[in-house]
């Protein structure tokens, strides 16, 4: 009935914009309307004596008020008042259609994948449709958007879809052409990467609206998904890790799956995981790096029998390791039993080098692991370039004094823009009792030190073995 | 009577369960697995904590004054190991205790005074029975081992708390017999490793002070007697035990006393020297023991 009367339905009033479209500024309505009710009132005082008497009063005022209003409003349809809406124009804009290719678009549901019933939506008449009034481009989604020219050209080869850069293509490509919208087709699975704000912030520039059209069912009942993979990108040859895995399942809750971690080697580590109830659990795995070289690390949950979709099963992460040795400086400013077995404890490490200066006595400073005599033999490095041959460095109970002014800066052009790794140990002379808590190291420290000293104190703990140092 | 019936009939009951449940040894929740060597056993949290200071009954001194920061925590210790003594007609002796507790707090103090060492005051005397406190004290001495015999377990012990990266320091000890009866025991705790002497070069010489020209460092026996050697050790060695890296764990110090050069450095008539070297080589010995 709206739609009717209007000619366009309520949704396009709400997202309209009101506009007067007529050519006289809008003051002038404004002084018209008050003149013109000025001018009734006055006509009404001068005439008030011939009012029959039901008509003075309040009831003079009202009728006013109405003759004033009705004067407004004519007054008012002059200036042409509009609503200004945003439309495609026909056969002029273009309507980019895109249809997510992932793996996941492959699920066979109600007997056809998912892909097939977007194809199917697609030629049944949605296509048609927008071809009727739009010209439409058909776009296939993957790591980008790649242009088809028709839906047999669809399919669900991709091992995920990079939703946020393929609408990034789109809106760049929007300031060439004329592309009015986006529909996208996807079942919102094996996305990666998200949608960056920036690429928001350009479609929202270039007005360009996104159409979401759900593929699939919400929820695969009966499935367990591999959702996420987190491990380092780098790592040194022969560490070990942890990789955390991010597991999604419905419909399995309190069954045990196999989660596999391979490389190019193999099999580097296995265990059973318990899936809980909840939809998303994070599990851990540990596993050796290997020797140098670039891995493909794979991820697999092995499938459950009655399992709907095994496609999702599995994630790939790309890992580097290197067999460069790192070169530690530790700056430790007494005697500890901490030092010794720090270096003890790294002696084998063939990827790790602890260079150390330690201060024995007021004005001794005892240097180990050094590479040849000249190293820091005159203390702490003075120059950048001394300083950033170290990968990281180590302050131990050294009070910040120890350094000088240039020192102190150097430190942090070292956190900062040499990107070396800083680690701050606790003791007599560290932290806030070793002065710390000023800059600029209280710009460095990712915790705010007290002001007050005498922080530190000793007590004695007892250690106790993890379970994966029980195993070992 | 029908009540004393039943109450003889639930005590036995009440009896026998509770030897039941003694008998069913329950987990120690804060037991620690075993490791393979059995002497290096892991117990319980509370075996792995230090007990409290205590002084001992000593052979030369029994009522020596404490100072008053002697509750303070210090990062080093001197701790002093209670071995088993060699039978005499009078029984094992207390040899362990020899310039005890005057030599460990004199050093204590050299140490704060010359390093920047966060010394304890006193010492800690150390027994390899105590559970795990041995592993507390990564810096251990003994004295006069010329007249130790240790036993098995201490044995086991000791190579044990070696091997993990604990230091062990003896001295005062002369002579070819004291020399035999220490390697009697020492070669009990390490059969395949050798004593060797330790060249000049060695970073133990050269840690704070550089000492290649050392000399021998008598006892307070050097004031009556003149002689800087006591029975036939002339000539002061010094000798050690390295690791499989090349790193000293043991270090003996045979034919001297440095025990007493520290001990008697307040002594006006004791040669300054001789304590001004013993200290030097104590405070290299401890600070190669903090950082290798």
């Amino acid at each position: 009935m709206f739609e009717f009367l209007f000619k366009y339905p309520f949704s396009v009033f709400a997202k309209g914009t009101f506009v007067l479209l007529g050519s006289w500024p809008r003051w002038i309505l404004i002084v018209g309307i008050i003149a013109a009710a000025a001018a009734l009132a006055v006509f009404a005082l001068r005439k008030r004596e011939q009012f029959t008497p039901a008509l003075r009063g309040g009831r003079a005022v009202v009728l006013w008020l109405l003759q004033s209003a009705l004067l407004a409003t004519l007054l008012f349809l002059l200036w042409q008042p509009a609503i200004s809406v945003t439309a495609l124009k026909p056969q002029q804009n273009i309507i980019a259609v895109v249809v997510d290719g992932s793996n996941s678009m492959g699920i066979q549901e109600n007997g056809i994948s998912r892909e097939q019933a977007a194809r199917k939506l697609l030629d049944k008449g949605l296509l048609k449709d927008l071809q009727g009034r739009f010209q439409v481009r058909l776009y296939r989604l993957g790591a980008g958007v790649e242009r088809v020219t028709d839906t047999n050209q669809l399919n669900a080869s991709q091992a995920s879809t990079q939703i946020g850069k393929g609408l990034r293509q789109l809106a760049d490509e929007a300031a060439t052409l004329p592309i009015g919208a986006v529909v996208l087709m996807s079942d919102g699975a094996d996305n990666s990467g998200g949608v960056g704000l920036d690429t928001l912030s350009e479609l929202r520039r270039r007005r360009l609206p996104v159409n979401t059209v759900g593929i699939g069912n919400r929820e695969i009942s009966n499935d367990i998904e591999l959702e996420g993979v987190d491990v380092p990108a780098k790592t040194l040859e022969g560490s070990r890790l942890q990789a955390r895995v991010t597991i999604r399942q419905n419909g399995f809750s309190g069954k045990r799956a196999r989660l596999t971690l391979s490389g190019s080697s193999g099999v580097l580590a296995s265990r059973n995981v318990e899936l809980k109830s909840s939809p998303e659990q994070v599990e851990t795995i540990e596993f050796s790096a290997g020797k140098r070289g670039v891995m493909n690390l794979a991820a697999k949950l092995d499938p459950l029998p009655g399992e709907t979709n095994a496609l999702n099963n599995q994630l790939t992460r790309v890992l580097s390791v290197d067999n460069t040795k790192h070169r530690i400086l530790y700056v430790e400013g007494e005697p500890r039993w901490e030092y010794k077995f720090i270096r003890r404890a790294v002696e084998d490490d063939p990827a790790i080098e602890v260079v150390s200066m330690l201060r024995t006595t007021q004005n001794k400073i005892y240097r180990q692991g050094i590479a040849n005599p000249n190293e820091l033999v005159d203390g702490f490095p003075d120059k950048p370039e001394q300083l950033f041959e170290y990968q990281g460095l180590i302050l131990g109970s050294v009070e910040q004094s120890f350094f000088s002014l240039a020192q102190r800066q150097m430190i942090e052009d070292f956190a900062n823009r040499r990107g070396g790794g800083l680690l701050l140990l606790g003791g007599r002379y560290s932290l806030a009792d070793g002065g710390y808590n000023v800059a600029p190291f209280s710009q460095l420290l990712p915790v705010t030190l007290p002001t007050r000293k005498n922080t530190f104190q000793r007590s004695f703990v007892a250690a106790e073995l993890t379970d994966a140092g029980k195993s070992r | 009577m029908k009540i004393r019936g039943i109450c003889f009939a639930i005590l036995p009951c009440l009896a026998l369960f509770s030897a039941v449940c003694a008998a069913v040894r329950q987990p120690d929740p804060e037991s620690l697995p075993d490791d393979a060597s059995q002497v290096g056993k892991r117990t319980s949290r509370k075996a792995q904590q230090a007990g409290v200071f205590r002084e001992y009954p000593a052979w030369e001194y029994n009522d020596f004054p404490l100072p008053p920061d002697f509750k303070t925590p210090g990062e080093w210790v001197f701790a002093r190991f209670m071995y088993r003594g060699v039978p005499t007609w009078r029984g094992r002796g207390l040899n362990w205790t020899i310039d005890y507790p005057r030599s460990d707090r004199h050093l204590s103090a050299a140490v704060r005074r010359l390093t920047r060492i966060d010394a304890r005051s006193v010492e800690e005397p150390v027994a390899a029975e105590d559970a795990d406190d041995i592993y507390n004290w990564p810096w251990l001495y003994g004295v006069e081992v010329g007249h130790w015999d240790l036993t098995d377990f201490e044995a086991a012990k000791l190579r044990d708390f070696l091997l993990r990266g604990g230091f062990f320091m003896c001295d005062d000890f002369h002579g070819t017999v004291e020399w035999e009866t220490f390697v009697a025991s020492m070669q009990r705790v390490f059969p395949d490793r050798p004593i060797v002497d330790l060249p000049n070069s060695d970073p133990i010489f050269h840690a704070v002070y550089d000492l290649d020209d050392r000399y021998q460092v008598p006892g307070a026996q050097f004031l009556y007697t003149g002689r800087s050697a006591e029975k036939d050790g002339f000539d002061a060695r010094w000798r050690g035990i390295y690791d499989d890296k090349g790193r000293l764990m043991v270090a003996i110090c045979h034919n001297m006393d440095l025990g007493d050069s520290w001990e008697h450095a307040d002594d006006p008539e004791y040669p300054e020297k001789f304590s001004a070297l013993g200290f030097r080589i104590g405070v290299n010995y401890l600070t190669y023991a903090m950082t290798h």
